[in-house]
Formats: C-alpha cells, structure tokens, sequence
C-alpha cells in the first residue's frame, strides 16, 4: 500500500485508546477488551468525524490524538477506585474456533492489501466521497451537495473514517478501504465474543463467531469496498448489546448498543431502518415485559435518532434529492396500492438472497436459536429477536416497494449486500437465545461424565473383605 | 409437552446450534479461504497507480483519455465532460454516463459541472470539443487519439 502504514497503524492505536476511553467513562473496564474498545473507538470517532464534516470540520491524527489524551485522563480522573476486578476462565477448548479465525482475517489481509476497487459502487460512490473529503476537506463543495454529483443521499460516517485513513497515510490508496475493512471485521470477531462470553459459554461463542465471519459472503463483501460490511458489524454489534441488556440491564451496554446503532444510522439509510427496528422490537418487548426499563431504553434510543439529525438537516439545508425512492410514498396508500406488484417480487428476491448459500447454514442457526428461545420460555429475548428479524426484513421489502428502480435492477444491484445485516444479526443473537438450553446441556454432559467416573472407580473402591 | 420432553428438545436444540455453527463454518471455510486466495493471485502484484486505474479497465474506460485529462487539469479547475452518448458497458448505465461517473471519482480534486456553460474546461472523448459552440480558448489534443483538453474562453 502507498503512504505511510506507520500513520496507518497508529491511527488504529488511537482508536483503541479513545474506545478504552470511553467504554471506561460508560462503566466497562474497557482496555481488557481489545475487540469491543476498538469497535467502540471507531463508532464513536466515525460518529464525530460524519457531524464535524457537515461544518467543515476535519479529523486527523492531530486531532484524535488529542481527543484520546483528553478522553484517556478524563477516564483515568473518573476511574471507579474500588473496581471489581473481571476474572475470566480459562478455557483452552472455548478459544479453539479463534484460531482459524485469526488464520483466515490474517490470510485475508494479505490477500486484499493490493486490491483496487473494482465494484461500481466501490469507486463511483464511497472511492468518490472519501477522496473528495480527503483533497477536498469538509461538505461545502459540489461534491456533496451538487446534482453533478449522484448519488447524495449516502450519510458520510464510512466515506469520513476512509478520509482520515488517507490523512493517517498522507496518500489515497484504495487498498485502504480493503485493509481497513478486514481490521473492522477483526474487531468485530472479538467484540462480539466481549459481548456474547459473559452470557454465552465462550465455545459455542467463538464457533458462531467463526461461522458469521468465514461465511463467503461476509469474506467477499470484506473486499468489495462498500459500505454494508462494516454497516452489518455496527448493526450486529448493537442489537446483540439490546439482547444482552434486556437480560442482565447494564446501563453501560445499553449505551454501547446506541453508540453502535447510531454508527449504523449514519453508515448507510438502511442502517437507519435497522435501528428503527431495533428500537421498535426493543420498546415494544418492554411495554409487554417491564415497563420499567422503558424510559432508558426510550432514552437510548432517542440519542441514536438524534446523531441523524445534523445530517438530516444539511440534506434539506442543501434541497439534496434520493433519486430512487421518496420515504414520503411509504406512507401514501394511493402510491403503495399503484405499487403493490412490487412486493412479491420483492419479498421473494430478498428471501432467496438471504437463504441463498452464500452464508453458510448462519439462517439454520437463527432459527435453532428461536426455537431454542421458545422451548427454554425466553418469550422476552424471543419477542426482540423476532420482531427485530421481522421489522428489517418487512423494512427492506418497504424499502424496494417504494423504490423507482425496476424491482429486478435494484435487487440485482444491491439485494445481495442489503440482507447482510440481517443474516448476521440472526445468527449472532442465536448464542444469547439457546444460552440456558447449552447450559443446560454442559451440566448434563458434565452430571453423565461424572457419574461414569464414578461408576469406573466404584469397583476399586469397594472395601476388601476379611480373609 | 411434557417437562422432561421438553427438557429433551432444548438440549439437543442446544447441541444442533454448536453442530451447524460448526457445519457452516466446515461449509464457508474452505470457500472463503479459496476466494482469498484468487484475490491474492489476481492482485498482489497490483502497483499504487495499477490500484487507481483499474476502475477504468474493470468498466472499459478509456484510462488514456484520463491520464491525459488529470495532466490538464488544475485543483480549482470545473470541467465538463463531452462524449457522445452510445452502447452501455455497464448494465443501467450509458457510455457518456460512465465517463462522467469515472471522471468524478478519478478527476478529483478538480470539480464536474452539469452544463458546459459552468465549465472552465471542457474534455472530450471521441468528439471535437468545438461541436459544443462554445467559445475556446487553448485546445490540447492527445496526439492522434480522440480526447481534447479544451479551456472555455471567458
């Protein structure tokens, strides 16, 4: 790759430090999770650098690295002083999906850091606005507000997080969007495994894990370029982080799952949609559970709305058209009724994109994980799951409802990367789902072997008679 | 259901989880290792300049044509991009908006206009800029290929 890689890696290092920072300042003892803080760092840097942009404010390594040393101290000032301190098990077994794991995101960035960007969507849009935010600087240039410039309607946190990588290197490379892609994925494995393994023994953890990111279709969207991986990680990340809460209610998770749903908001519009629909499939389990939780979890969820408003604002500021659909026409009869040939085609070019093999067997597990929820009488964690599942997909079919594109095009051009997230957020809320049933299941492994032992050393214990 | 039956399906619920995130991944493994490693045959000898261009092989671009423009083209410069339109070579998308949509990622950071009247430079691929009407000032033509770097006289 072009440019400075030192830039590059200490780029990277900051990011670890301003998520320890903040996971830290949120109450997680975050420097132990090296996944989860840099996965954290990154949204909360990406979150920044997408608002401070539309002002024509622009991050570099100057600017993170001042922003890590103050939110370092702040965090070390407000550090708790009688801290618990987090004891993990050993467990050799647990850690053995992570070494393919770590074999195969190695290999994988060995064998994309020479990658161009080849996919339309690669250069044309994201290539586009992240080099013109690079050379460019902020928002106030034809590049994102001029119809000479299609599409506009993509919020900037992906294009943003790209231009600081070329300010890290001081050259556009677009290797980076590749190298930086599979470092996200890296990230993601062990943020995951942070959030899953204090629920989730860590075996059944990581050979999910496994499963999410060797799948092709992750692997292959790694080194497209584009925007939906890194859209599906936050997605994944912050609707397994509501799972977690509404199960164990820690206010810090709570706010790692806006933090990550925000990121998605402002990633791509369909992590908008996502959130909406964990927002929804979140308060709507807690009117029907524990009423008592609402106005946090509203709270919450208020503050992911919120991070779209600056950017919802420029759009109208600036009169900036989405050429392929009006949101407007969602919620105009007349329109959806002259329309409605388009759900079928719809709903079943989405369907056979999400059970299609690209993905291994990962809509198995989300089912096995349902099920699971279902049989072990987890109704609340089942409510959220599904309505989450159930709202996105209905959310996306709305979406190619609506849209101007001939349905057949637009599935075509996008129906394989637009499903992504959903596919991966099934399977990986499937561990926290069958949590108690695979609890169940080691004891009773474990009761079984104990008793064999048992019953192998009963002979030599039975006392010797007299003679 | 029964207590104990139930009991029974929740564990082996459990177990067939760990037995299909474990058969997914012996699935996708061997694919995604395989994908990786074409990635690496096809690109690791790929040069910085190599990386740039190849947007342009990938969607039959002519990268002379770009070369030649980048090399006329000032930071501040507005250029409009004048190609006849034609036969697509990317499914949607016609020939003439193709070209704009490589120039405006490839052309950076000299800014796309709409209209050749918003135009400090017109550049031309396979037609005479001076079809446009427009008064002309300087006009560089790259050799005998049909691509033109033409400055709009004010």
């Amino acid at each position: 790759m072009s440019g400075s890689l030192v830039g590059l890696l200490y780029l990277q290092v900051l990011y670890v430090a301003i998520g320890a920072a903040l996971l830290q300042l949120l109450g997680l003892r975050g420097w132990r999770r090296l996944g989860l803080t840099y996965m954290a760092g990154l949204a909360a840097v990406g979150l920044l650098a997408a608002e401070l942009v539309l002002v024509q404010i622009t991050l570099g390594l100057v600017e993170l690295t001042l922003l890590a040393l103050v939110m370092g101290v702040t965090a070390f000032l407000r550090r708790p002083r009688t801290a618990a301190r987090e004891h993990r098990k050993r467990d050799l077994l647990g850690l053995a999906p992570l070494a393919p794991l770590v074999a195969l995101l190695g290999y994988a960035l060995v064998a994309v850091g020479r990658r161009p960007l080849l996919e339309f969507d690669g250069w044309a849009i994201w290539g586009m606005k992240a080099r013109a935010l690079y050379q460019l600087g902020g928002t106030a240039n034809p590049v994102f507000t001029s119809d000479a410039y299609p599409p506009l309607q993509h919020p900037v946190l992906f294009p943003s997080l790209e231009a600081i990588g070329f300010r890290a290197m001081g050259a556009f490379d677009p290797a980076l969007f590749h190298v930086q892609l599979v470092l996200v994925a890296a990230a993601f494995s062990f943020a995951l495994l942070d959030l899953l393994a204090p629920r989730v023994p860590l075996l059944l953890a990581g050979l999910v894990t496994l499963a999410i990111v060797s799948a092709a279709g992750t692997v292959q969207q790694l080194s497209n370029g584009l925007a939906d991986a890194p859209l599906a990680f936050f997605v994944v990340l912050g609707v397994v982080a509501l799972a977690r809460w509404l199960e164990t209610d820690e206010t810090a998770v709570l706010a790692c799952a806006a933090l990550f749903l925000g990121a998605a908001a402002l990633t791509k519009s369909e992590g908008a949609l996502f959130a909406l629909a964990a927002a929804v499939a979140l308060l709507g389990t807690l009117a029907a559970w524990n009423r008592a939780r609402l106005a946090r979890a509203g709270l919450a969820m208020l503050a992911v709305l919120a991070v779209l408003v600056p950017w919802r604002a420029f759009i109208a500021a600036h009169h900036l058209p989405n050429p392929e659909y009006s949101l407007g026409n969602a919620a105009n009869p007349g329109y959806l009724s002259d329309h409605a040939g388009r759900v079928g085609p719809a709903a079943s070019g989405l369907a056979e994109r999400i059970a299609s093999g690209r993905f291994g067997f990962l809509v198995a597990l989300t089912l096995l994980g349902l099920a699971a929820a279902l049989v072990s009488r987890r109704y609340r964690e089942l409510a959220f799951a599904g309505a989450w599942l159930a709202l996105s997909f209905l959310g996306l079919v709305l979406v190619y409802w609506i849209s101007s594109v001939p349905v057949h095009l637009t599935l075509v051009w996008s129906g394989d990367r637009t499903v992504t997230a959903i596919v991966l957020g099934g399977a990986a809320l499937a561990p926290l789902l069958a949590a108690p049933a695979w609890q169940e299941l080691e004891e009773d492994l474990t009761r079984r072997r104990l008793s064999r032992r048992a019953a192998l050393l009963a002979p030599r214990q039975r006392p010797q008679s007299p003679r | 259901m029964t207590e104990a039956r139930l009991r029974t399906v929740r564990l082996a619920l459990a177990g067939l989880l760990a037995v299909t995130a474990l058969a997914s991944s012996l699935k996708s493994y061997p694919e995604s290792w395989r994908f990786l490693h074409r990635e690496h045959a096809q690109f690791s000898g790929y040069t910085a300049q190599d990386r740039l261009e190849a947007a342009a092989y990938a969607n039959g671009i002519p990268i002379d044509a770009f070369n030649f423009f980048r090399a006329h083209l000032r930071r501040d410069d507005r250029y409009f991009i004048s190609a006849p339109a034609s036969a697509s070579f990317t499914p949607g998308v016609d020939r003439s908006a193709t070209l704009q949509t490589f120039g405006r990622y490839y052309l950076l950071p000299a800014i796309a206009v709409t209209t050749p009247a918003q135009a400090t430079v017109v550049l031309s691929v396979g037609t005479d800029p001076k079809a446009l009407g427009l008064p002309l000032g300087q006009t560089v033509r790259d050799g005998s290929n049909p691509f033109w770097v033409a400055q709009v006289a004010r």
